[in-house]
């Protein structure tokens, strides 16, 4: 008997496969084509749409408030990304030289990344608020002068950054946890022989061989920080005067503010370009120092 | 170049008890095998003698120097691993530099030390890969390589065959044999391969439950097996063993019968025969055996019976071509028949008898 | 500093704006507002019996619940056949779809969305929201049980085969049966990111189907400066998906990242 998928089989699977192509037609590829049609028309609420060939991304283009976007998102985006790949790492080299993870601990690691972003925003409004938050008192105790974190252009991107980094760092954490266990201890009973010291073994070994469990969390975190959304519009709604305006903050205010649809979606697919692009970009690093 | 020596030494993990107490000096330039089944603690005594597991009790001298407390980098070993422990994100140049960077030895030096040993090793062409990019038996050279560079006092080879094909494992074996001549350098080597043991090692450590059971060239392993435990260990198939009353210079089966072993005791005993030592005797002197099974092997046949219930194996000339069922007298060469106590095992010398 | 110190601080640290929200919750308005903090107070209820009398929070929990079932139930359905028949078959195209699902920004989603289900007038319906949210689940169903159905050695399920069972029946029998701590992860995970979704729901929900999300955002944009009441909702709304959460936790972070290392 031949069993191997038979064309009856193949059949079968295409069946099983079938709601989900349609649905993702439906709700994934749909939107997709048309957001990129819609990004070379103007879509005023109410009327029929009009082509404008690439105007919209010019408009972009010309709009400063626009350029301030991306400059806020990869501020955010590199000021996060660094503080928790660093964080991650630490806190994950602390959890492997504690050998084993007390249940309350892994409990206490999950929980930030489990919590709702709106919530995630509640609690940091109040700890934050400049009148009554515990983080200003806090800061007191070492003699640093209480501020509006949120509420100050120059600090707002930090702060955001801090939360998010509250969030996910212990997720990056638990990944890099996860790379640090699966390497070979022979290498580092070879390195012990060859009589590296244990900040070079550091360095010249584990190091290097985390970059690409690295560069894996470094990826699913670019793919949720260029977008970021959430905690900033439920805290500051990209203010103070756009100081923490993402592109994705700016393109829902466009879309379902202003209703300018044309507009928006050219943002939107720029903005996704952007996401492919870095994320292509980390990919192929990854795979450039995978050992 | 240094004499390893071992004195009380004892390992417990926890209260598991792995070494209990163990003498033995490694001579200087020698090749020592350890060889024994999984579990005899020959990878842990190995290791405790790298520095990588620390010792409970006892002394451990490398040369004349007392190494309980040095680090492994201290105390001037190289090693070889199981699985070879490359550095994955070095080339095998780098890979082979990195413990001479790290005793701070002139960059000229380690190049010209790395460029030999590649050259001994036929590798150079393999320098500027890494080890994802090597085969499994280009990969165990590169971890030679790595311990040539540092010319260390002694060398240790923790199974590095084991992960090679059948036929690359016989090539690196006499690689590392002739290598060992070359390089007159004290080698330690653990495997549970008796064929590695024997064709290897100027001396070969039987272990067992992390206890010595023998110590000697592999010849006098093979010919004077101490006792029962290393007797059945070396050699393949496997020495058959049978529990036999002497009487009268031959040995008295349970089944009745006798074999003329010529044995000087009385008594009981458990008589030791390798399947090579048996020869058909085709003037009836023999004991006349049923065959059960025939394994032709082309340079030899294997030929299965039973003696009463215990299950027996000869190894005879390939042109011997005895069917299932067919009745083959077997007698015993002269001088092979080893005796055996039947309670603790130790080989019985001539005349002696419990 | 000691590796246990260290992790104690850590940890601290991770803890502390969820204790300081759930303690919050429980401080009466004087207490919440007070400057320098409290830190012991007389516990009190109040704010959660306000909220619970002057909001309709339970009807936004429904929603909330219904929502996340549904699109997590949708999830499932197409999900677990379709990454089955995608790790047989050995095709990329769900691994594609996931992912690039989840590095387009919601927005770009969300304009075509809108504009449609405005023109079929669905806006603020169920339909909507659950059809939306299950763009959220049916990717992390796929990101979880790709990999999972791919670690089965196919001579399990060439003996199956050999059996006498059919795809469907393999998939039911054999391997359903043998990824069913993925599927536990796949369900969880996808619930919970349904659950804490805000921006579909920001958009396509009206009063009526709102989810408990939009609601608190809501609630804050209101001006309100009921801190006590609003950390109560909080803690309500963070509490689902903590307690889902802990309860796999052994498995959530390979579940997270199984994926990611595949794709």
């Amino acid at each position: 008997m031949h069993i191997s998928a038979s064309s009856r089989q193949r059949g079968a699977l295409a069946v099983l496969a079938m709601p989900a192509v349609l649905f993702t037609a439906m709700m994934v590829v749909f939107p997709i084509l048309y957001t990129i049609w819609l990004s070379f028309r103007t879509a005023p609420l109410g009327h029929a749409t009009q082509f404008v060939g690439f105007a919209n991304y010019a408009q972009l283009a010309d709009s400063p408030q626009f350029w301030n976007s991306i400059k806020v998102s990869l501020t955010l985006y590199v000021i996060s990304l660094a503080m928790q790949l660093t964080g991650g790492t630490y806190l994950a080299l602390l959890l492997f030289q504690a050998k084993r993870m007390p249940a309350i601990l892994r409990s206490i690691l999950i929980s930030p990344f489990m919590v709702p972003p709106v919530v995630v925003g509640m609690m940091f409004l109040i700890i934050l608020d400049p009148s009554l938050g515990a983080a200003n008192w806090v800061l007191s105790l070492f003699g640093i002068a209480p501020s509006a974190w949120l509420a100050s252009p120059e600090w707002v991107i930090p702060t955001v950054a801090l939360i998010d980094t509250w969030q996910w760092m212990p997720f990056v954490a638990l990944i890099v946890l996860g790379g640090l266990q699966s390497l070979p201890p022979s290498v580092y009973e070879a390195a012990k022989i060859d009589g590296a010291p244990p900040r070079l073994v550091f360095w010249r070994i584990t190091l290097p061989l985390l970059l690409p469990t690295l560069a894996t969390a470094a990826i699913l975190r670019t793919v949720d920080l260029l977008r970021f959304f959430d905690i900033i519009y439920v805290t500051t709604q990209g203010g103070p005067l756009n100081a923490s305006d993402t592109l994705n903050i700016y393109g829902f205010h466009i879309g379902f503010e202003l209703f300018q649809f044309g507009y928006a979606s050219a943002l939107a697919m720029t903005l996704t370009a952007m996401v492919f692009g870095v994320v292509l970009a980390l990919n192929r690093l990854r795979r450039a120092i995978d050992w | 170049m240094a004499s390893v020596r071992m004195q009380g030494l004892k390992k417990r993990f926890g209260a598991i008890e792995v070494i209990p107490c163990l003498d033995l000096e490694i001579l200087d330039h020698e090749f020592v095998v350890f060889v024994g089944p999984s579990g005899c603690g020959k990878s842990t005594l190995l290791r405790i003698i790298a520095g990588l597991e620390p010792i409970t009790e006892g002394d451990l001298y490398i040369g004349n120097q007392r190494v309980n407390d040095l680090t492994p980098a201290e105390r001037d070993i190289a090693m070889v691993f199981q699985d070879y422990a490359l550095y994955p994100h070095m080339t095998v140049y780098q890979n082979m530099a990195f413990g001479l960077q790290m005793r701070h030895t002139p960059a000229a030096e380690i190049d010209a030390r790395v460029q030999n040993a590649a050259r001994l090793l036929d590798i150079g062409p393999l320098l500027k890969r890494r080890p994802r990019a090597l085969s499994g038996g280009q990969r165990q050279r590169v971890a030679m390589g790595r311990a040539i560079v540092r010319d260390p006092k002694v060398f240790l080879f923790d199974e590095p065959l084991s992960n090679l094909d059948a036929q690359l494992r016989g090539q690196v074996r006499s690689e590392i044999k002739a290598l060992s001549q070359r390089l007159k350098t004290t080698m330690v080597f653990v495997t549970h391969d008796q064929v590695e043991a024997m064709t290897m090692a100027d001396r070969i450590v039987v272990l067992r439950g992390g206890v010595i059971q023998q110590v000697g060239a592999p010849e006098e392993i093979y010919g004077r097996p101490a006792n029962r435990f290393v007797a059945g260990f070396i050699g393949s198939p496997s020495m058959n063993f049978l529990p036999v009353t002497l009487l009268k210079g031959a040995a008295h089966l349970l089944d009745g019968r006798k074999l003329n072993i010529g044995a000087t005791l009385e008594g009981q005993a458990v008589l030791g025969i390798r399947p090579e030592h048996f020869v058909p005797a085709p003037d009836g002197s023999g004991m006349p055996v049923e065959v059960t099974l025939v394994e032709p092997l082309g340079s030899d046949t294997l030929v299965h019976f039973l003696v009463g219930d215990i299950k027996c194996i000869a190894r005879v000339a390939p042109d011997t071509k005895p069917l299932v069922g067919e009745r083959l007298p077997l007698a015993v060469a002269s001088g092979k028949a080893y005796l055996f106590d039947p309670d603790s095992g130790a080989a019985l010398p001539a005349g002696i008898l419990p | 500093m000691s590796v246990i110190a260290q992790l104690v601080i850590v940890a601290a640290g991770i803890l502390f704006p969820i204790i300081w929200m759930v303690s919050s919750s429980f401080k009466s308005s004087a207490d919440v507002t007070a400057y320098p903090p409290t830190f012991l107070f007389r516990p009190t209820l109040e704010n959660y019996t306000r909220l619970l009398q002057t909001t309709p929070f339970f009807s936004y929990a429904r929603n909330s619940l219904i929502e996340s079932g549904s699109s997590t139930l949708i999830g499932l359905l197409l999900g677990v056949p379709a990454a089955y028949a995608a790790s047989i078959t050995r095709s990329s195209w769900p691994a594609l779809v996931t992912l690039s699902a989840r590095m387009a920004p919601g927005t770009l989603f969300l304009i075509p969305w809108y504009i449609v289900f405005r023109d079929l007038g669905m806006v603020g319906t169920y339909g909507a929201l659950i059809l939306t949210q299950a763009a959220i689940t049916l990717p992390i169903v796929i990101w979880v049980l790709l990999p999972a159905f791919d670690a089965i050695p196919r001579s399990i399920l060439e003996a199956a085969g050999v059996d006498g069972c059919g795809t469907l029946r393999s998939l039911w029998r054999v391997a359903l049966p043998l990824v069913s701590s993925g599927l536990v992860i796949a369900t969880i995970l996808a619930f919970v990111f349904s659950w804490n979704y805000f921006l579909f729901a920001l958009v396509l929900s009206d009063e009526n189907t709102k989810p408990l999300v939009v609601a608190a955002f809501n609630y804050i944009g209101e001006g309100s400066t009921d801190w006590g009441g609003l950390m109560a909702a909080a803690t309500l709304i963070a509490l689902p998906p903590l307690v889902l959460a802990i309860a796999v936790q052994r498995w959530l972070v390979a579940g997270l990242t199984l994926g990611a290392v595949k794709g």
